[in-house]
């Protein structure tokens, strides 16, 4: 009668892990793998264009490795208040002059307000050649290099507080 | 000049024929100046400092994609051209959708340049699911190729649709909900946890 008992006992408590680790292991399995086909990858940040930390301030001198420095583009028209476009009736050359040499751009038009700019449409840049863009908005210094891809003109969106063009 | 024409029109005919674009959307072969421009033309576009009122205090849902005007290198342009065509079709087929009583909202957040950025994301190309302000889902990466497009369009349709919109994806002849966990790899969980429901 006692053996009897603890063998019930014993039944019970082994439908009982049983039940448990069912439960586990068909949770486990909830969560099931798919594929879709899309072969997706991802970047980095360095890739995206996030500076090191250490990045000097938009005012200050920037360098990146041995051979760029940035060219100073003197936007006076940044003292408005209201975002205002500004577009010369023909595109003007800018040149870029760095120790390593000059290279040249065409502006076909920029937006600022008070903030600083925060877009610029491009042209006429050679590939490889990297530009920098100072704004006073958020005290950045954006950087944009040309690929050998390059659309005819590029516009350079910079961010601002919440407006979009 | 071409281009920046090219752009205006496209967003004219964009706006003309709604929801025909996604059958003949006109974005494969466009290049990541412009399929970027288009993003933030049809996008709430937020920066740090209006992160909180744009994503955070907003009810309803809020799909957000974190690209770049300034990638460096050429996979990290075809990668992010792609998802912002990806991103361009989803808009073309859910804007307008609503989400707990209100619209579903498009974001995206230009990272070039901006390490305030990294506080809100980890970087690379990645799209953010909000729901009341809560984060319920990412996705990292973008397709590799132009072709894997429509592979990608599909995989974030059931994404948006099982996770937001309470359309589950039926999987084996089961109803589940599209997980990415920030991975690019795709998982799926039963409907039920879902957090919208229909």
């Amino acid at each position: 009668m006692y053996k009897r008992s603890v063998i019930i006992i014993l039944l019970v408590l082994i439908m009982l892990v049983s039940t448990f680790v069912l439960a586990q292991s068909s949770g486990e399995e909830d969560e099931i793998e798919l594929d879709f086909g899309d072969d997706s990858e991802e970047t980095t940040v360095e890739e995206q264009g996030i500076p090191e930390a250490e990045t000097p301030d938009a005012f200050g001198a920037y360098t990146e490795g041995d051979d760029e420095t940035p060219a100073e583009i003197d936007f006076e028209e940044s003292t408005v208040t209201e975002p205002t476009t500004y577009q010369p009736e023909e595109p003007e050359e800018l040149t870029l002059t760095t120790p390593q040499g000059s290279s040249t751009a065409t502006y076909e038009y920029f937006v600022a307000d008070s903030n600083g700019v925060y877009e610029a449409a491009i042209s006429g840049v050679a590939a490889g050649t990297t530009m920098y863009f100072l704004s006073y908005f958020d005290d950045k210094i954006f950087k944009f290099t040309a690929g050998e891809d390059e659309a005819e003109v590029r516009v350079i969106q910079f961010q601002t507080n919440g407006s979009s063009q | 000049m071409g281009i920046r024409k090219a752009i205006l029109g496209a967003g004219l005919i964009g706006a003309l024929s709604g929801t025909a674009m996604a059958d003949d959307d006109g974005y494969l072969g466009i290049s990541q100046a412009e399929s970027f421009a288009k993003v933030h033309q049809r996008s709430v576009t937020v920066d740090y400092n209006s992160w909180q009122r744009e994503v955070l205090d907003y009810d309803g849902g809020v799909i957000v994609l974190f690209n770049s005007s300034c990638n460096e290198t050429e996979r990290a342009v075809n990668i992010d051209n792609n998802r912002n065509v990806v991103q361009l079709q989803i808009m073309d087929s859910y804007e307008g959708s609503m989400v707990n009583g209100d619209l579903l909202k498009f974001v995206a957040y230009n990272v070039c340049g901006d390490r305030n950025a990294l506080k809100l994301f980890s970087g690379g190309i990645q799209v953010h699911m909000y729901l009341g302000g809560e984060l319920i889902d990412s996705v990292t990466g973008g397709p590799t190729i132009e072709e894997k497009i429509p592979n990608s369009f599909r995989a974030t349709s059931s994404w948006l649709e099982s996770n937001l919109l309470g359309v589950p994806f039926v999987h084996s002849g089961n109803e589940m909900r599209v997980v990415y966990n920030g991975s690019p790899k795709a998982t799926a969980k039963p409907f039920s946890t879902a957090p919208v429901q229909p």
